[in-house]
């Protein structure tokens, strides 16, 4: 058995979570619809994906110079821009910034691609305190588990679980008013945020014209780590660039639209360099850190289309896998259809390859997906490079083969469709099987398998046509 | 109008009833039908597993076997999906295969999209019965593949006495899949499981569908489970629903 | 300017639950933020130095009723000014663009704009013309546009659509997270 197929069996035991990822994902999904059904009414919707798949695939082709653009503009500005080629790097130079500026404190907006490298674990052991300050990731920080979904990183607990975690973490009693709770979060992340030395925040977007690194968010905290720390970094995967304001427009209208349905996130903030002469406020120094790992193997490829994706989670809202397994059971920082189709590409084919079974080809995420990026068929398509590859047993190659050639021929078909009958004929009561054999077994633990019908439709034929062709 | 009918290889083994009541159906509606006796297997379990080269042998038997149809109907969604949306795409570099492939998918319907697009068919005329509370699942393959989303209940709703009870998401995969039934049996379950919750929601006597596997799935875990629904082909309601009342008057 | 933009722009901000009070004089804008600050019993409120807002005569009024109105000026000393705008009970700006289909302020930075002021006080007041009204996004990108062409895109850019709001904890809608809890529109 996979280490997938076990990590899916132990997340379907944990039924609240299921019950928390099911709600909210159903409700985003709802919302999501609702409103491109009203731009599908206003006769924009399909232009606007269109326009945004347009503008992401310039930027994709042109990669690096989009790049080399981002970096002088921003350097032009008084910013700073690295590029990590590996996750390693990555974490590197952020702790090496703020060692230098001799951070203690850290205040983090969402990032996924923090996550991604793993960075707070590596902050920690330079003695720099990372805080989460979006409100279910400082939720799950306290408490030691990971998000178990990206748009609401804590739904899994409820608000007695909260207010309990709060009481134990802070020492002072608490209701268990999910107002009042938030109103605790404030307060305490308040302090956090004016005695930061560093912010980091990830990126939903880059515009090379400027340097610009934009946020989406609707606490406030971006607002927060982007104007009241010293010190900014950013960590951006280098598919996020586009070349021009222009180009970002696409994205502005459709992203929030797609993750829930808002017609606009209630901030977004668009960071072009450090503070200016005569600012008071906005970091006096700012660094991007454009991420690799694993990205720019996708480019000039048939899966480049997958690096469209500005994480709205929309594939993640539709997916029927993702409302049972959450976040956690896909063992890797990116779940649902776009972590199957990106992580065997990204972070190593063989790895990850198993991922592609934890998809039943459904569609749904390619219908829902914002930049029309071909999810499942990508998932799909690297299933077979998976049956090439060596990840495949010679055994199950056989076994199509097999099949393949015996079911290709009307006679031996009929042939095999007779042995079947004959061999399930000791084991069937009621039209279902008593015995499951072989992949039958995973078949049989849930639900009822029918046994082959007596006779055939085939076999019914003779006397059907007589009755219909008289 | 010739149909030929593409039983599909669950259909001929496992749900023959399926495919009888399909010919019967067509036949009432004025089509004269043949069975091409050297249908197989589309091939879409080879196809989705990712084995590209088995899923090209079994579809060039199907080519072969239709190649003289006119129209080609399959009571499933899902595998005349694989005809018209996988066949295309088929045999890269050899054009004369690629070319009758081509043919052949743009010559293949589902049944109810038969039905409401070609036949142009109104139930009503014909007088359809059938009491009951239809809940409609919507295969995914029907819907996103073929696009054809709106056929099955528009067909529903032409026959007197059935009470839709629309699923809250009928949309939402039933966790059949192909070979994910058994490489993932638990999350099969789980999805099959979302579906019955939301069909005992519904309070509905049947659940209906159009894609022999995904009733499959669904009555197998049904009947594991001991539930009371029942399950039926929308062929199969339809053919009872315009069942003639007297014997002599059936074809 | 069109009736029908500004009834468009109160129907969004209503969805935000930001009321929207439309003005026909410098006295009644004055007036309308004076009577929020009082309902709230704010009594210290950190502002832009702006032009409008000085021009209206509001600092001088605010002060004259009583309320500690901090500028950020020049010459503000910008640790004391930080810590003002963290204990301030509202806190007062302009608005570079609004934009009526979503009830969204565009608030660009600036001297004497610190973002500071639209984020740290609970309640956010912005006092805006209607010149700068804009009827949807694509209008609001074509400035933003412009802005990048003519090489003058500021440090940082904010477009506010509504108070700070979260549902992390069960789902729940909840106003007043980091950022401000309430927002007022004055449309003069």
């Amino acid at each position: 058995m996979s280490a997938m197929r076990d990590r899916v069996q132990r997340q379907l035991e944990k039924v609240s979570q299921r019950t928390a990822v099911a709600k909210a994902t159903r409700h985003h999904y709802h919302t999501r619809r609702k409103q491109w059904a009203k731009m599908a009414e206003d006769g924009r919707l399909q232009s606007l994906r269109d326009w945004v798949r347009d503008v992401k695939n310039q930027a994709l082709n042109n990669n690096d110079q989009v790049l080399a653009q981002f970096k002088a503009s921003l350097e032009a500005r008084g910013g700073h821009v690295h590029f990590a080629a590996t996750a390693e790097d990555a974490v590197r130079q952020v702790v090496e910034i703020a060692t230098a500026h001799g951070a203690r404190l850290a205040v983090k907006a969402k990032s996924m691609a923090s996550e991604e490298i793993h960075l707070n674990p590596a902050l920690e052991k330079a003695g720099i305190e990372p805080v989460e300050t979006d409100l279910g990731e400082y939720i799950v920080q306290l408490a030691g588990q990971p998000p178990v979904h990206i748009v609401g990183p804590a739904l899994h607990m409820t608000r007695y679980d909260v207010a309990e975690l709060f009481e134990e973490k802070l020492g002072e009693p608490m209701s268990t008013d999910p107002e009042a709770l938030t109103a605790v979060a404030r307060r305490v992340l308040r302090e956090k945020f004016l005695q930061a030395d560093i912010g980091i925040t990830g990126g939903n977007a880059g515009i090379a014209e400027t340097g610009t690194v934009v946020l989406f968010t609707n606490e406030g905290n971006g607002r927060m780590v982007t104007s009241l720390p010293r010190v900014m970094v950013t960590v951006i995967g280098l598919e996020k660039m586009v070349a021009t304001w222009a180009d970002f427009e696409p994205i502005l209208t459709l992203l929030p639209r797609s993750a829930t349905g808002q017609n606009s996130t209630v901030y977004v903030s668009a960071i072009t360099g450090p503070r200016r002469p005569g600012e008071i406020d906005g970091p006096e120094e700012l660094h991007v850190i454009v991420l690799d790992a694993g990205r720019s193997k996708l480019l000039g490829t048939k899966y480049q289309d997958a690096l469209r994706c500005f994480r709205c989670g929309a594939c993640l809202n539709c997916c029927p896998v993702f409302r049972q397994l959450g976040g956690h059971a896909y063992g890797t920082t990116y779940g649902g259809p776009i972590g199957v189709t990106i992580t065997p590409l990204m972070k190593g084919f063989m790895e990850h390859a198993d991922l592609l079974d934890a998809c039943s080809l459904c569609g749904a995420c390619t219908e829902a997906c914002a930049v029309q990026v071909p999810l499942h068929h990508f998932i799909r398509d690297q299933k077979e490079e998976r049956a090439q590859s060596a990840y495949t047993s010679g055994m199950e190659r056989f076994l199509f083969r097999a099949w393949s050639w015996a079911w290709s021929s009307p006679g031996r078909y009929r042939l095999v469709a007779r042995l079947a009958k004959w061999l399930s004929r000791p084991f069937t009561k009621n039209g279902y099987l008593t015995w499951h054999p072989g992949p039958l077994g995973a078949w049989g633990a849930g639900r009822e398998f029918p046994a082959p019908a007596a006779r055939s439709l085939r076999d019914r034929w003779e006397e059907l046509e007589r009755e219909v062709n008289p | 109008m010739r149909v030929s009918f593409f039983s599909t290889c669950l259909v001929d083994m496992f749900f023959p009833d399926i495919g009888v009541s399909a010919i019967r159906l067509l036949r009432r509606l004025d089509c004269q039908v043949d069975f091409p006796e050297g249908q197989t297997c589309c091939g879409q379990p080879a196809w989705n597993s990712g084995f590209r080269e088995e899923a090209e042998k079994m579809a060039e038997a199907i080519i072969r076997a239709f190649a003289e149809s006119e129209y080609v109907v399959a009571p499933s969604g899902s595998c005349a999906g694989m005809i018209r949306s996988v066949y295309p795409q088929l045999f890269e570099g050899r054009p004369e295969l690629q070319a009758q492939a081509r043919a052949l998918a743009a010559k293949t319907y589902e049944l109810s999209e038969f039905l409401v697009k070609i036949l142009r068919v109104d139930l009503r005329e014909q007088g359809a019965h059938f009491e009951g509370t239809v809940a409609y699942h919507t295969s995914c393959h029907m819907t996103r593949e073929l696009g054809v989303r709106e056929e099955p209940f528009q067909l529903l709703d032409q026959v007197e006495g059935v009470v839709r009870k629309d699923l809250e998401r009928p949309d939402l995969c039933c966790g059949f899949g192909g070979t994910f039934s058994v490489k993932q049996p638990e999350l099969s379950v789980a999805m099959a499981d979302e579906k019955i919750a939301d069909l005992d929601g519904t309070g509905a006597g049947y659940l209906v569908g159009a894609d022999p596997a995904c009733l499959m799935h669904l009555r197998g875990r049904l009947e594991r489970l001991g539930k009371g629904q029942k399950v039926l082909h929308l062929a199969e309601l339809l053919e009872m629903a315009t069942r003639p009342a007297r014997k002599e008057d059936r074809p | 300017m069109s009736d029908l933009l500004i009834q468009q722009f109160e129907a969004a901000l209503k969805d935000l639950v930001t009321p929207l009070v439309t003005v026909e004089s410098p006295a009644e804008a004055v007036a309308a933020v004076l009577d929020a600050l009082h309902r709230r019993e704010v009594t210290e409120v950190v502002a832009w130095a702006d032009p409008l807002l000085d021009a209206i005569g509001l600092p001088g009024a605010a002060r004259q009723a009583g309320v500690a109105w901090v500028a950020a000026t020049p010459d503000a000393d910008p640790t004391e000014l930080r810590a003002t705008a963290a204990r301030a009970g509202a806190g007062v700006t302009g608005a570079d663009f609004a934009v009526a289909e979503t009830g969204t302020l565009a608030l660009l930075s600036g001297p004497g704009k610190p973002r500071m002021v639209s984020l740290l006080p609970p309640l956010h007041i912005a006092v805006v013309r209607r010149e700068r009204l804009l009827a949807n996004q694509a209008a609001l990108c074509k400035e933003l546009v412009r802005l990048a062409a003519a090489g003058e895109t500021p440090s940082s850019v904010n477009l506010i659509t509504g108070p700070s709001r979260t549902a992390d904890i069960e789902h729940i809608l909840v106003r007043k997270v980091h950022g401000p809890g309430e927002l007022l529109v004055i449309l003069m």
